[in-house]
Order: C-alpha cells, then structure tokens, then sequence
C-alpha cells in the first residue's frame, strides 16, 4: 500500500471516465436504433412494416378504371391561397416511395407549384422502417426541418393526433369525402375529428398457384372456409407433406390476417366502453371461436411456420415450399420477381377472395394503407392543406386507381371484366381497422397480437390462456 | 490545446447526460415533445417504477446471466486460441489473425444480416447443414421460437464479434512471457499446464484483468446484435436486456421519462461495476510496481 492517495485518486477519476462512456454509449444506443432499421431492411425477413403494413408497390396485375363520378375538379387551388399568393415559401413534404412514381408526384408538384406562384414544393422521400421515430423527431422539429405535408401508415396516425400534433381538418375542404373507404376513414378520425386524409389503401387477398390447383382439380373462388381448407389440404397432400411444404402457408406471427378470423366470427380485439376507455375482447367466445376456427386450418394446410411472421411468404412460394398464401394483392409481383423471386412461375400464381367462414360471405381484411395529414404547427397551413387536397383529389386518385391501386374512394369502380381488379376491390369492401386509440401502437410494438397468434398456432398455450392473457394485456395498454 | 478538447467533450457526452438526467424526472412523453403540453417534474417517480418494476429485474438478471456466460466464452475462447496462436506456424499465424482482424473490421450492423441469412428458419445454410447432418429435428427449425437457443445465437455472435480483440491483446501479453522461464519451469519439470498457469497466467494478469473488465463493459451494453436478431420468433420481451428494454419504452412506447430512468440506473449499475473492476486492475498493477 505505497500510494494509497494516488490510487483512490486515479480510481475516482477513472470511474467518472467509466460512467461518461457509459452515459455516452446509452445514448448511443439510441443511434444504434435508429440505424438498425435500415440494415434490418436488407435483411430478407425485415419487409414487415408496423407501420400498419401500408401494401402498395406497382401492381401490374390490378387495373381499376374509374367510373368517376363524385367531386370537383381539383386542379384548381382554394381560394384563400388564390385571394394573396405568398412570396418564396418553402412546403416541406414527407411522402413514402411507395406511390410516387405512380401517381407521378414530378407532374403533381409542377401543377401545385405553378397555381401556387413563388411556392416551392420540398419533397422529401422516407423509408417505412423507423418512421415513427423519424416522424417524432420531424414533428419536434423548430429549427425548420420539420415536414409541413406528411404521409403516416394508418395505424401511425392515432398517436401523433393523440398528442395534439396534427392540424384539425374539414372533410368538406377535400373530394370524394362521402365515399372514403370506411377503413381509411376512420384511420384519419380521431376523437370524431378529422385529422387526416385517406390517401389510398391496401388489403390481403389469397394467392395460389394456378397450375398446381388446376391439376388438384380446384376452383377458384372458394365459396367458403371449408372449402379453402379443403383445397389446402388436397395441395399439401399432392405434394406430400413433408413438414415444410405447405397447402396454405400460414406463419404463426401473422396477426395482420389472423385478426380477419376472429373478425369473421364476430369478436373484436377490443371495444370502447361509454366512459371512453377501451375493454380487450379477444377472450370473448366470438373470438376464441374465431381462433378456433383458424387453427383448424392451419393445422390441415401449414407447415414450418412457427415462430415465423408474414414477411418471407412470397419467397416461400418461389421457392415452391407453398401452394398457396395469404398477403397483399401485390405480392404475386414478388413471388415471380426476376431478381429475388421465382420467374419460372409468371403466370401461374392468381387471387381470389379470401371466403369467409359462412358460406358465399367474404373474410373481413384489416384495411392497411396510408394517410396525409398536416403538422399542426405548420406555418403555411393554407398551402398543406391545398396541398393534400391535390394529393388526395379526385384527378390523382384516378391516376393511382388507374395503375391498380385501392383509391381512396368507393366512387372508383373496377373496370367491367377486368377479374384482378374486381377481387381486390371486393376485398377491400370488407376492410376493417384496429381500434383507434393513441396507445394502439403499444400493441403492436408490445407483440401482443403477435405473441398470441403464436401460442394458440403453435400450441405452446391453450386458447383460452392465451386469449386472457392477451386480452388483459390489449385493456392494460390502450387504457395506458 | 486542452480547452477544445474540453468543448467537445462537454458536447458530445455532457449535454446528453445532462439532459438524460433532466427528462428521468419529468414526466416527458409525445404530448410533451411534440403536442407542446407543458413539461411536468415528477420527482423520482420514474425510478421508483423502475425500481419496483418486474421486468426491471427480469431485465437485469437476463443482462448479468448473458454477460457472465459470454464473458466467459469469450475469455475461455481468447486464451485458447491465443494460446493456439504461439504454437502454429508462421504462416498459419498470419492467416489466423488476418482472419481475426476482418472479424474485428466488420461493424456488427454489417454482419448481423448475413448471421440472420445463415440462420433463416427456411433457407438458412446452418440450418439445413445442421438438418442434414442430423442435428436439428425439423428443417424449418426457429433458433428464437424458445429463448434458450435464441440466446445461444445471440452469445454466439458476440462472443464472434468479440474474440478477436481478446486473442490478439492476449497474444501480445503471451509473447512477453520470458522464453526464459518457460524453459526453466520445463526444466523444473512442470508438464503444459502447470507452465501456463505457473509461468504464462501471472505474465499476464494484467492483460487479462483489463480484457476481462472491457469484455464485461461491452457485453453489458450490447444492442444491436440482440435488437436486429430478437424479431425472428415470438415473445421480443425475452430477449429485454436493460439496454433494450430502455430503447423500447423511449422510442416504442414514447416514455422518454422512464427510458431515461432505465438507462440511468443502468448506467450507475455498470459505473459501480466498473469502479471495482478498474479499483483491482489498479491495485494489482501498483502490487507488481511494488513488489
């Protein structure tokens, strides 16, 4: 003990240099986060958004044709922003990749800025991963960065509105407002006001592979749930079931899809009760029936997807490990895509309308998609708004209609004859939301579906302990 | 030429710090950081709901078994192969540690979807390897349906990530052993392993303290290979370590507040460990200074 002074000395020190980097590495990890999402994009499994799944890329196979009918033209600018046009204004503008093409956003912001003289439109394109995190930050924003015009995933939009940051809209102010997808609208409702607007929607279909069924002997459409189980297992069998071949490839995790089933059997994930609080209803018997009814099926039709979410299933079936599987109407297109998917089976994978468990009814699908709502600190509300007048009206809807997406109105009708396009409108007639709590995306970050969905699809829990479980912790949550 | 320095520091690591103590006890949620309600002090609140918190011990006995078991791994694993280092050839020596190196070079971000693609439940290559030689009962196994195994990949890949500073520090401490008194102990008749832990272990007692404590550090804070991984299977909340546990609720749930409490006794849970581990390292160093 030659130094005792000088070694508490150094110790002391040393142990303030030790809590500095840790204190520096906590918030490091915070940039660790926020960078994660972009490596985990590359990742083959990481495709999934919680952002509500908003399903849209080019779809060449859909083509609605618009038999227009309701609202104005909306080419012309309101008039507030007509009466005094405003001198150099920059309009800061977040929108996913997803559509811009499509609805060809160079020609709508040439059209915007051109009625709006002096305006320059600053479109800033964004990723889904992470967003809300991004979207966090851009809101907080005061230095200038902030995003004035912003798409959010419908199932992002509650808690932004719930914290008082989106700008309160007048449906009248927008087309088509009568005929909004019910799904989309009540999305963009919060508290019974506005605070969004539809912009356009996606839903699940059944996809399948059209040689295999035909050579099964199977029909499509399927008049209902036994039948679409039949149908599954028959594939499997003709395959052989081998344990990671399936009929109808059904991951464990997937609650996006198993959500339709409890639906179908009349339960809920949760409902409101008077006083505005939320009461967990995924234990009721309408719900476990529902779950029964699903794990039934998948498991007569699937294999090897435990523990799995919907990610990876297009790649299941280009890898021919599937007969059949449930997502997005877009995902024939990733099945048969030349770089990652399966080419060899362009034209041989088709939809149809997932049937619901009464026979000739049709599945209830949850409505993803995306709305455009406004930073309720904009400066230049007036501009935003015509802006996502623009955006959402009836001229550009009709260009994205067009190109085989969900409009964001029922007046868009599929065109007479073209199958494709009927089935997915059909789909989307059914489109349900989640409840519409600020706290719903605690839910889902919480895996709380997720976990679910596994326990009873993997028979680690019984139905009933895990839709207690479940249903107490979806009260706990939305209430929190 | 100190002040600048100074600056930067009280920048980069300060004002966060500051800050992270402030909104630990406030009650800062999106309502205070995007709806512009006011900003409410809440006292200690936020950490007496950590503290009382199940999941906060849930959290911290998941972090300290994950830490000792890879800790363990990785120092186990660093003296064999550094020891495996003195004994190969000039050539072979070379290509193991240039192989160390470019493990070493490769950020984890990098590295983790490659490990996620080795691992895929259906077109993973060390699944269907393992399948075919027997190892796994189905090909479509889930390394994170049950947290056990998925903890193993987890400890798996950092302690991959993590050996190749250790075997290189522990080689370099291994090649300052006097050749001298290998030699005399072998005289002595003493057979390998009473050499090393004789002759080799003492000689290098010190790198081995400062390698362990680092390890310790490191692994304690770990984020990236568990938060990129944990999304394979079901049930995330197994694999809540307080690091992750912490970023859930700030940036999850939007609870900056409680984050920030997380992170801060965390953070004070690691600074006192560091405190004893660094207190030793030095102690043991003034001993061989005195002796």
């Amino acid at each position: 003990m030659r130094t005792p002074h000088r070694l508490r000395a150094v110790t002391a020190a040393l142990s303030v240099a030790a809590l500095l980097t840790a204190g520096a590495c906590s918030s490091d990890s915070g940039t660790a986060g926020t960078s994660t999402p972009s490596a985990a994009g590359a990742s083959p499994a990481a495709a999934q958004s919680s952002a509500g799944d908003p399903t849209s890329e080019e779809s060449s196979t859909a083509a609605a044709d618009p038999t227009t009918s309701a609202g104005d033209s909306s080419a012309a600018p309101p008039a507030t922003s007509a009466a005094a046009p405003v001198k150099d204004v920059t309009l800061t503008v977040w929108m996913q990749g997803d559509t811009l093409k499509d609805i060809d956003i160079t020609a709508l912001n040439k059209e915007f800025q051109a009625a709006h003289p002096g305006v320059t439109v600053d479109l800033q394109e964004q990723t889904w991963g992470e967003y809300t995190t991004k979207v966090t930050t851009g809101l907080a924003d005061t230095s200038g960065g902030a995003p004035d015009v912003l798409e959010l995933g419908n199932t992002q939009v509650a808690q932004f509105a719930g914290a008082g940051a989106l700008l309160e809209l007048s449906a009248d102010d927008f087309d088509n407002s009568k005929t909004w997808l019910q799904g989309l609208k009540e999305s963009a409702t919060y508290d019974d006001k506005l605070v969004a607007v539809p912009y356009y929607a996606g839903v699940r279909v059944g996809i399948y592979r059209t040689d295999l069924a035909e050579q099964a002997g199977i029909k499509t459409p399927f008049n209902s749930l036994d039948e679409l189980e039949s149908a599954g297992a028959k594939l499997l069998a003709a395959h052989g079931d081998d344990g990671s071949y399936s009929g109808l490839y059904f991951p464990s995790q997937y609650w996006y899809e198993g959500i339709s089933f409890i639906w179908d059997a009349g339960g809920e994930i949760a409902v409101q009760q008077s006083d505005g609080s939320w009461k967990g209803a995924l234990d009721s018997p309408e719900s476990k029936a529902g779950l029964a009814r699903l794990k039934k099926l998948v498991d007569a039709t699937s294999r090897g997807g435990e523990g799995q979410n919907e990610a990876d299933d297009a790649l299941v079936m280009a890898q021919e490990q599937a007969a059949m599987f449930i997502d997005a109407s877009w995902k024939p297109g990733v099945v048969t895509a030349k770089e990652d998917g399966n080419p060899k089976l362009e034209g041989k994978v088709g939809i149809f309308v997932v049937p619901g468990s009464k026979p000739g009814t049709v599945m209830p699908q949850f409505l993803g998609g995306s709305d455009i709502a406004i930073n309720a600190k904009t400066p230049n509300a007036d501009l935003a708004k015509a802006y996502t007048k623009l955006l959402t009206g009836q001229k550009y809807q009709q260009v994205l209609a067009g190109k085989g997406y969900i409009a964001n109105s029922t007046s868009f009708k599929p065109k007479a004859g073209d199958a494709t396009a009927a089935i997915v409108v059909k789909a989307a007639s059914t489109g349900r939301f989640v409840p519409n709590s600020k706290n719903w995306t605690k839910v889902e970050d919480g895996q709380v579906l997720q976990n679910m969905f596994d326990a009873v699809l993997t028979g680690s829990k019984s139905i009933d302990d895990a839709t207690a479980e479940a249903s107490a912790d979806v009260t706990k949550l939305l209430n929190g | 030429m100190v002040a600048p320095l100074i600056t930067v520091l009280a920048l980069v690591l300060l004002v966060p710090l500051v800050r992270l103590i402030m909104v630990s006890g406030q009650e800062y949620g999106l309502d205070q950081l995007i709806g512009g309600k006011p900003v409410r002090w809440v006292g200690l609140d936020n950490f007496v709901k950590v503290l009382t918190s199940q999941d906060f011990y849930d959290a911290l006995w998941r972090t300290v078994k994950f830490v000792v078991v890879s800790v363990a791994l990785t120092i186990g694993l660093g003296l064999a192969l550094a020891h495996l280092l003195a004994k190969v050839s000039a050539p072979v020596r070379v290509f193991l540690l240039l192989s160390l190196v470019t493990v070493w070079a490769m950020p984890p971000i990098i590295a983790m979807p490659i490990w996620r693609w080795l691992i895929d439940q259906r077109f993973g290559v060390l699944n269907y390897g393992l399948y075919k030689a027997g190892l796994l009962p189905t090909r479509t196994f889930n390394w994170f349906a049950e947290p056990f195994t998925g903890w193993m990949v987890i400890t798996a890949i950092v302690v991959w990530g993590a050996l190749p500073f250790v075997v290189i520090s522990l080689h370099a401490a291994m090649t300052a052993v006097s050749a001298d008194h290998v030699e005399a102990a072998r005289l002595d008749g003493a057979g390998a392993w009473r050499v090393f832990t004789a002759v080799t272990l003492p000689a290098i007692r010190s790198t081995l303290l400062i390698v362990t404590t680092l390890s310790i550090i490191w692994n304690y804070r770990v984020f990236a290979q568990i938060w990129l991984l944990r999304d394979i299977g079901a049930n995330k909340d197994s694999y809540y370590t307080l690091g992750i546990w912490s970023y859930v609720e700030s940036f999850s749930n939007k609870d900056f507040g409680y984050g920030a409490a997380i992170a801060l006794v965390s953070v004070v849970l690691l600074a006192a460990l560091s405190a004893v581990a660094v207190r030793h390292v030095l102690r043991s160093a003034a001993d061989e200074n005195g002796s």
